[in-house]
């Protein structure tokens, strides 16, 4: 080492010495990504997670009580830290905000995980520092315990039991596919990755239901056959007897709205039989020729072509119907008893023995008549957790307002 | 929305009586009669809305009309609350313009009160997440419009440190609202997506932009802070609120964001 190395080494360390601390630890992330291969961060499960998250907060604790006054341990513990720790993390989120976060990349994005950035050394790394240094950061201020640092406590804790919870936690969550068709039991889920678990119940579909706004009228573009444009985009929900003008140029009158409708020779006929679609029969008038048509349109369904109306420049025809609430019926099965019949709709979650069951999707194409829906099932320990370090960081902002900037003077 | 007639009638009185509480805030020495002002102003506007929950029997949130009501009731309350512990008027200001902005929009677009929002967005969680947040960013932007005229000042050697204290101010409620906001997203998603935080591009640069400013707050408390460095933060922090707000969806790495707005 040289001198003018040794000097910059020398105590006190400033915001300097801090960066070079806070953007080795990336480094070696990057590096470990480097000369290993893996296939994601792995975090081991409970127990051992939580023995782990213990014992850093543990060891942190002694450290900071043991040596309080060795400059290390005060170095950990101060603003230039703090604030090389906070600038390191928003580099690495910033990476992950700008660069596609997804499989297929650059070859050299792929070595460096730069399209994976939440399974990389250099995330899991400047986050160990950011944890470090909040962790050491707490232990300074938590005793002797006084009121006046309620606020920085709840703030600080509060944050730190979201990070360390959420990321020691991930090891424990279950987010579990289920695509349920009618009348068959399922009792496993699937994850991202495509394996198989088993669940401590079942679950049987036995009614799907879908409702729809009413349709919007649209101006296709023939070429690129998308929607039209259009500057002061009209109200164009279709309502019987409604008019709808769009720029001047076509305008529309809605003479006839069937919900639900089959085409014959032309003309669309109420029927409530499967694949049925949305139909409306309109007078359009086309400034660019001066002509008004007469005619049906529609979106079409699975077995229905969509109808349209040729004007001189553009297709008129009918948006696909838009859900507006859908809901699938279950018949629940839990070990030792009696089947339970629940429903499932969208934000609107449902438990069964430690799994919340949440409403997800079904088949789009077919829409109301999807012969399957797809169902997540999530279970997550360490919820309360991380809701705790939820409410401590709220009721640290409400501190934040009412103390306001006033916590920068005295402090 | 049956009655517009009263609607007229209470959105007309309660946009007279924001502007007379922040008239009276500006020419009246004690707070006391504006207070009374909002007091009733607030209790007016909840009142209706609970008249209007009750008789449609579910909460007034399913269309955009009916949401405004409630952005105009809370940022009506925000900024009472604020008068009340820091006496910004100017804050109040800016809460009963945008409380008589939403009101006055219903009147002159009614339809809005029958046009629905989609699935996902009729949640409980929407009219706080939302409204927070544009508190927030209102603070926000108000806190860099400062910093641009303080590094205006410092060329012109007219700086004054004054400024930063209401920088603070500013940031410091800003950042609260934010915190909120974030945090109610993460339990709004827990109940939409299932799961409270998944690295989606906007929650990204949500996260991004609640980390610069932390940055600020941070940076401000380090004894050899150079105030140049502390506007300039600031700044950044606003262009990356500014990115997560319109900028994702222009991103390459936000294609796939499952966020709609
Ligand atoms: C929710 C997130 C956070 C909030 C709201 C927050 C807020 C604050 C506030 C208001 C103070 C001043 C406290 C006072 O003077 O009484 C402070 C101080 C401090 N914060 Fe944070 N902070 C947060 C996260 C962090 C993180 C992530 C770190 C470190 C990585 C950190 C490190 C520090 C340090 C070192 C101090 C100085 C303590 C002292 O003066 O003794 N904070 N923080």
């Amino acid at each position: 080492m040289n001198k003018l190395s040794r000097n910059f080494w020398r105590f006190p360390w400033k915001l300097k010495q801090a960066f070079v601390i806070a953007l080795s630890f990336p480094l070696i992330g990057l590096l470990l990504d480097l000369v290993t291969s893996r296939d994601s961060v792995w975090i081991p499960q409970f127990p051992y997670n939580l023995i782990t998250f213990l014992l850093f907060i543990a060891l942190i604790g002694l450290i900071s009580f043991r040596y309080k006054k060795s400059k290390l341990v005060q170095f950990l513990s101060c603003i230039p830290a703090s604030i090389s720790a906070i600038t390191v993390f928003i580099g690495v989120l910033l990476l992950m905000g700008l660069i596609p976060q997804h499989p297929d990349s650059t070859p050299f994005a792929i070595q460096l995980r730069l399209n994976d950035i939440l399974n990389s050394g250099i995330f899991l790394f400047s986050l160990i520092y950011l944890l470090i240094i909040l962790t050491f950061t707490i232990f300074t201020r938590v005793y002797p315990f006084r009121w006046r640092n309620l606020p920085f406590l709840l703030n600080h804790v509060g944050l730190l039991i979201i990070l360390g919870g959420a990321t020691m936690g991930s090891s424990d969550l279950y987010r579990l596919k289920m695509l349920c068709a009618y009348d068959t039991p399922v009792w496993y889920g699937t994850d991202q990755r495509g394996k198989q678990y088993k669940l401590p119940f079942a679950i049987e579909l036995k009614k799907f239901h879908i409702d729809y706004y009413d349709p919007e009228l649209v101006l296709i573009d023939r070429e690129t056959q998308e929607a039209v444009k259009i500057k002061v985009k009209p109200d164009a929900y279709v309502k019987r007897g409604k008019k709808v003008n769009f720029n001047d140029e076509v305008k529309i009158t809605i003479d006839t709205f069937h919900r639900h409708a089959f085409e014959s020779k032309k003309i669309f006929l109420p029927a409530e039989r499967p694949g049925n679609t949305q139909a409306v029969k309109v007078r359009v008038y086309d400034a660019a020729t001066q002509k008004t048509w007469k005619g049906w349109i529609s979106a079409g369904s699975f077995i229905q072509y969509p109808h349209r109306i040729k004007l001189q420049h553009y297709d008129l025809g009918l948006a696909p119907p838009k859900p507006k609430k859908y809901s699938s019926e279950f018949k629940l099965y839990e070990p030792g008893k009696e089947p339970e019949t629940i429903t499932l709709v969208v934000n609107k979650p449902v438990r069964s023995m430690g799994w919340k069951l949440y409403q997800v999707s079904y088949d789009i194409r077919k829409g109301k008549w999807s012969e399957y829906t797809i169902i997540e099932a999530i279970k997550d320990p360490w919820l309360p957790l991380v809701y705790i370090g939820f409410y401590m960081l709220l009721a640290g902002a409400l501190l934040l307002i009412w103390q306001g900037a006033n916590l920068n003077r005295n402090g | 929305m049956d009655n517009l007639i009263t609607y007229y009638i209470v959105a007309g009185s309660i946009v007279l009586i924001g502007l007379i509480a922040t008239l009276l805030a500006f020419i009246e020495k004690e707070k006391k009669l504006p207070l009374i002002f909002l007091t009733i102003g607030i209790l007016w506007l909840g009142f209706y809305i609970a008249v209007l929950w009750y008789k449609m029997g579910h909460a007034p949130m399913k269309s955009l009309g009916e949401t405004r009501l409630w952005y105009a009731f809370f940022l009506l309350f925000i900024g009472s609350i604020l008068y009340l512990r820091w006496e910004y008027k100017w804050i109040l200001l800016f809460s009963v313009l945008m409380t008589d902005l939403f009101l006055i929009f219903n009147i002159i677009y009614p339809e809005n009160f029958d046009t629905s929002l989609m699935p996902a967005l009729q949640s409980y969680w929407f009219v706080p997440h939302v409204i927070v947040y544009i508190f927030a960013y209102s603070m926000m932007s108000i806190a860099t419009l400062f910093s641009f005229k303080g590094l205006y000042q410092m060329r012109k050697k007219r700086w004054n440190t004054q400024s930063l204290n209401i920088i603070d101010n500013l940031v410091y409620i800003g950042f609260a609202f934010l915190t909120f906001g974030i945090i109610f997203g993460a339990m709004w998603a827990k109940e939409a997506w299932g799961h409270y935080w998944s690295f989606d591009p906007k929650e990204t640069w949500a996260l991004i932009t609640w980390l610069m400013y932390l940055l600020y707050l941070h940076y401000r408390k380090f004894k050899n802070q150079n105030v140049r460095i502390t506007l300039i933060i600031l700044i950044i922090a606003f262009l990356m609120l500014l990115t997560c707000w319109f900028g994702v969806n222009y991103l390459p790495a936000a294609a796939k964001s499952i966020h709609v707005y």
